[in-house]
């Protein structure tokens, strides 16, 4: 009887082991190829959100790389916008010369939770595109927002201070965008968040913001 | 030898049969409906689904058939588990490092995987009783029947609750018009998956028995 539960328990530390032993061997094997394939991803939003831009870099003052959501946060909620925030801050250029910044936005007002998207804006603070990092939203209703291209196209090549959302007939070049039908709770955390990249936008433009590379926003 | 061979082609014939109408997973076991009622919003992605499901099924069973003497009785839903998961893992870091096209694709489905029950069904129910081939055919037989009611269910739900056919989010092969039908919403969401689901298992079992009383109407007739 006790013999038969240390057998058991040894086949059993056996089959974890080697499965551990297993795991491990194609944990170390595929870890590069999969790093270097989120950051073939990351520089592809950015390329996404700035097509014009050839180098993206960080700020080099901590405070506006590692701690840009601290930084931005009192802008952000001063103007009404307290559940999204700016995760991320990449200033792209082209040739040596400041060409726009990509925003990271992290919106929590998402209908399935956080929904995180990069806006690229350019110097004269008019939107270049926006492309989605993570989304959870309801699979038909609000996750057309990722699949349907014309929902988050309204914005491209549009400069205003901020967009209002509405049902039908949103003419964006006039700062109002039509929601996705059915998925108010989606369209309005995507409005308010893009609000909240120009707002953070606006705020970046009054510093002296550079990067290791010499890029200057402003 | 060519006996041999014979009999093990026909096994695994019936085995296919068997997984794919006569026990058909998800409409006749209703095994593994979390993932049947949730990724159903689309036909493409029941097919998603239901091939990477495939492809665990068919290494899950072979391996714990290849095991089965070497498992003890007593700790073997541990042992099918750790075994499930370990290859469900591996299959993930190899999507994602070399396939990561796919990966983008399937990503959502692969971790709903090792929760799935008909993975644990049938390394309990068949793989753990019966030897390699078979047991390979079974997995293989079950997946393709998973696929296949994951595939109509989400032809079926995408039709009716978006107006699209075989449509992969941002192109479809066709779009009825809105002016022809506007969508009801509620067939992409939890509700409209039971609806039809329902519908499909009715549908199933009518069809099965009529095939039933023919057939033991003709086997009378024969014997009088």
């Amino acid at each position: 009887m006790n013999n038969s539960i240390v057998k058991d328990a040894m086949r059993l530390f056996i089959i974890t082991l080697i499965s551990g032993i297993i795991l491990g061997f194609f944990y170390d094997l595929t870890k590069g190829p999969i790093e270097a394939q989120e950051e073939k991803t990351r520089t592809q939003a950015y390329q996404t959100v700035l097509p014009d831009a050839d180098r993206f870099e960080m700020a080099a003052d901590t405070a506006y790389s590692s701690d840009i959501e601290m930084q931005m946060q009192p802008f952000l909620n001063r103007a009404g916008y307290t559940s999204d925030s700016i995760s991320g801050l990449v200033i792209a250029s082209k040739a040596g010369t400041y060409s726009g910044v990509a925003l990271t936005v992290t919106a929590h007002d998402g209908y399935g939770g956080d929904i995180q998207f990069s806006v690229g804006i350019l110097p004269d603070g008019t939107i270049s595109g926006i492309s989605i990092l993570s989304i959870s939203e309801t699979a038909g209703l609000g996750m057309r927002a990722k699949t349907d291209p014309s929902f988050l196209s309204q914005w491209t090549g549009m400069k205003q201070k901020s967009f209002d959302l509405v049902k039908t007939g949103g003419d964006p070049a006039a700062g109002t965008v039509d929601a996705i039908s059915g998925s108010t709770v989606t369209s309005r955390a995507f409005q308010r968040g893009i609000n909240a990249a120009l707002i953070a936008f606006e705020n970046l433009q009054n510093n002296d913001i550079t990067t290791a590379g010499g890029v200057t926003i402003g | 030898m060519a006996d041999r061979n014979n009999h093990l082609a026909s096994r695994g014939g019936e085995r296919l049969y068997n997984g794919i109408i006569k026990e058909n997973p998800t409409l006749v076991l209703i095994l593994g409906m979390c993932p049947t009622l949730a990724v159903t919003t689309s036909a493409i992605n029941g097919i998603g689904m239901g091939l990477s499901t495939t492809v665990v099924l068919l290494l899950s069973n072979t391996l714990i058939s290849m095991l089965r003497k070497f498992i003890p009785d007593r700790v073997r839903m541990p042992a099918y588990i750790v075994i499930v998961a370990s290859l469900v893992t591996v299959v993930q870091f190899l999507l994602e490092a070399y396939v990561p096209a796919l990966y983008e694709a399937l990503g959502i489905y692969i971790p709903l995987i090792v929760v799935n029950c008909i993975i644990l069904g049938r390394a309990e129910a068949y793989a753990s009783k019966n030897p390699v081939f078979p047991s390979a055919m079974d997995g293989l037989g079950m997946g393709l029947g998973f696929t296949c009611s994951l595939t109509i269910l989400g032809m079926i739900r995408e039709l009716l609750g978006g107006g699209t056919f075989l449509s992969n989010g941002a192109t479809a092969v066709f779009t009825i018009p809105q002016s022809v039908y506007t969508p009801a919403n509620i067939f992409i969401l939890a509700p409209g998956a039971f609806i039809v689901l329902a519908f499909i298992i009715a549908i199933r079992n009518r069809v099965i028995r009529r095939n039933q009383e023919k057939r033991s109407r003709e086997n009378r007739k024969e014997s009088v």
